[in-house]
């Protein structure tokens, strides 16, 4: 069983990156047309370095759906097999296996420094280097902070493909739907930070041209693991169709064409994939000192609360959005359970399992912009004082794919839903919220002047 | 949308047997006929492919407004098949459109089209989403205009198999084919182009049968 390790923690002795820069550098040197080159391999994510779609095998990237992990899962599988191959090829270890980056530490919030490097010891051309990323992060800075790693949402969020929970949309898409909360962030964001403004990572054509992808990739994989081993609740979908009823292709180490379903990556352990990695804590645990159990999922179907009437546009400023919100904790409690006894003045938190805050088709043809939202912040407050009105960071990686109508994606751009069941029953408890309107403001994170992204709709679903 | 599929089949269904055949329109039908049996063939194998639209626009609507939001949904949608309807009265004048051998020949070009660049393109707008404005006039307009945007790239994908089931005289071997294959086109992942066209070239065998 191949062991994946944390690239910040390799000892000095430790030749694994050694390997995997020797690898890529081989892997460059095939032609285009070889599914085991290096532009083969990314064209199967994004096909920005190729001009042709050669259906079934390239541009096949899963975003936006509940297809993200599994699909992703599979594409780093056999792109590791294919570097191990390329290792042993020239004369490394048997054993090679992609490391991972892990940025939960504060001090490894930096690219991990084989990275960064613009050459090797020899003076020769370090192939791990590109120098198509954020110049913070090729400069060794902490390119990301702890917003654009903020675990918490992700791990303790349902086991669920409706808005708000762990996996994205069950409706297959590319783009599209919304994508589940471990595929926001730290996924997104990541993929953004390092890319900042327009370097390889933040646009999905490009991404997995720089080596770092697939150790980003490697880590989101293993969250996925921690986040199944963090709490009983936590359960894979067990639909059909997410289990067996799309299949994926990808070619193996030799060329040979392989064809897998989610149901086959599941389990670390099973012999088609065969490795783990080499810490699987719960970082939560190790932050607080125990485990808080996940709230059930909710029991109904959700329901549309409030929203704005037109769309939002939003630039390189910050913008505030009144979204008026007709349907009051108790009306939406009522409408679900006409029989139901609802107290006068009872807490929202008694009334509504869960609070969604939802940005239908968000389209742009920026690269990568990115907000972050605040509920309820006071009127001509700046947000970025209210830090307990966070509710989080929206990284738009791949709008502009989504947003073309002639392209793979169809042009209903991207959809994004926020859990706030926290902050609003927070708010409704200390009597901060309006029920009959709620503010969302959206600060940009280093934008790009003139950008222009719209949101279809800002709305509140209860659940 | 389901009391509508139902009335639709349940229309076909009475009169062919009333003719004692599996077609339930005669050959040569008055214009009023022709785009009665033209739309309830529609609602009848278009419909059931776009229930998941039909809910999703509902379910990102007002409790209050959702069957309305349906409606409009189903509005927009139909509106295109109403139109080619306009066009299928102008194209039944022609002494071709009822020979059964014409038929054939749609679902010939059914099976070409299938295999299209343009066929994947429609596929993605099949399943393109608008935001939808939730109250008033626009909320209406806006339930429409996604029928609609889901409307015009169905008609343009499937107007040879209905076509052709309008000329076997709505034979219901045809529609219940053609409805399943619409179906399990939606229920797709990607756009898996052998059993559409497959599907296509028996059912021109069929028509060739007839």
């Amino acid at each position: 069983m191949r062991t994946r390790r944390d690239a910040w923690k390799l000892p000095a002795s430790d030749l694994t990156l050694e390997w995997y820069g020797k690898a890529v550098a081989a892997m460059r040197a095939l032609p285009r047309s070889n599914p085991g080159g290096w532009d083969y391999q990314a064209a199967v994510h994004g096909v920005g370095v190729l001009p042709t779609v050669q259906n079934g095998f390239w541009a096949e990237c899963q975003h936006g759906s509940s297809f993200f992990l599994p699909w992703h899962r599979m594409y780093l599988l056999h792109f590791e097999r294919i570097v191990a191959a390329a290792v042993e090829k020239l004369g490394g270890p048997k054993d090679w296996a992609l490391p991972y980056w892990n940025y939960e530490d504060p001090a490894h919030r930096a690219l991990p420094i084989a990275f960064r490097r613009q050459s090797l010891a020899d003076g020769s051309p370090n192939p791990l280097f590109v120098a198509q990323r954020s110049a913070g992060a090729n400069a060794g800075q902490t390119v990301l902070t702890p917003k654009d790693v903020d675990l918490a949402r992700c791990l303790k969020a349902p086991g669920t493909t409706s808005p708000g929970g762990f996996f994205g949309g069950a409706a297959p898409a590319h783009f599209g739907n919304a994508g589940g909360e471990l595929e926001l962030t730290p996924h997104n964001t990541v993929h953004v930070a390092v890319g900042r403004p327009n370097g390889l990572m933040i646009d999905p054509d490009f991404a997995a041209l720089d080596p770092i992808f697939w150790l980003h990739h490697a880590n989101i994989d293993r969250l996925w693991e921690v986040w199944l081993r963090r709490d009983p609740t936590h359960r894979n979908p067990t639909s059909a169709y997410w289990l067996t009823g799309v299949p994926f292709q990808f070619h193996d180490a030799t060329g040979g064409v392989v064809t897998m379903r989610t149901l086959d990556v599941l389990s670390l352990a099973a012999p088609v994939l065969d490795y783990t990695y080499e810490d699987l804590t719960d970082p939560l645990t190790q932050l607080q000192g125990f485990v808080v159990p996940a709230a059930p999922p909710p029991s109904g179907a959700a329901d549309l609360v409030g929203a704005t009437t037109t769309a939002v546009h939003l630039t390189d400023h910050v913008e505030h959005v009144a979204v008026p919100t007709p349907v009051s904790p108790a009306a939406f409690r009522r409408a679900g359970a006409p029989d139901a006894f609802v107290a006068p003045g009872a807490p929202a938190s008694q009334l509504v399992q869960q609070v969604t805050l939802v940005l239908d088709n968000v389209t742009s043809d920026a690269t990568g912009p990115t907000y972050d939202v605040y509920v309820n912040v006071p009127t001509a407050a700046d947000p970025t004082q209210h830090e307990d009105r966070f509710v989080g960071r929206v990284a738009l990686f791949g709008i502009k794919q989504a947003s073309d109508p002639a392209g793979l994606h169809g042009g209903s751009g991207q959809t994004i839903a926020l859990d706030i069941t926290a902050l609003y029953h927070r708010l409704d408890d200390a009597k901060e919220i309006d029920p009959s309107n709620l503010r969302v403001s959206f600060v940009p994170i280093e934008p790009e002047p003139g950008t222009k992204v719209t949101v279809g709709r800002v709305s509140l679903y209860f659940a | 949308m389901i009391a509508a599929i139902t009335a639709a089949w349940g229309y076909m269904l009475a009169h062919a047997v009333s003719a004692r055949r599996f077609a339930c329109c005669p050959a040569y039908p008055t214009a009023g006929e022709e785009l009665i049996g033209w739309l309830a063939m529609a609602v009848a194998m278009m419909l059931p492919s776009k229930l998941a639209a039909v809910r999703d626009v509902a379910a990102r609507s007002y409790r209050a407004r959702r069957v309305r939001a349906a409606c409009g949904y189903m509005v927009g949608y139909l509106a295109w098949w109403l139109a080619a309807g306009v066009i299928v009265l102008a194209v039944r004048s022609l002494p071709a459109s009822h020979e059964i051998r014409t038929a054939t020949w749609l679902c010939a070009i059914a099976a070409v089209l299938a295999i299209l660049p343009l066929r994947a393109r429609l596929f993605r707008l099949c399943h393109r989403t608008i935001a939808l404005c939730p109250v008033g006039w626009r909320a209406d307009r806006d339930a429409i205009r996604q029928g609609s945007l889901h409307g015009w790239p169905c008609v343009a994908t499937c107007w040879p198999l209905m076509l052709a089931c309008t000329i076997t005289g709505h034979n219901l071997v045809m529609m219940a084919a053609g409805t399943a294959l619409a179906y399990l086109e939606s229920q797709m992942f990607r756009l898996e182009r052998r059993p559409l066209v497959a599907g296509a070239i028996l059912l021109g065998a069929w028509t060739l049968a007839l």
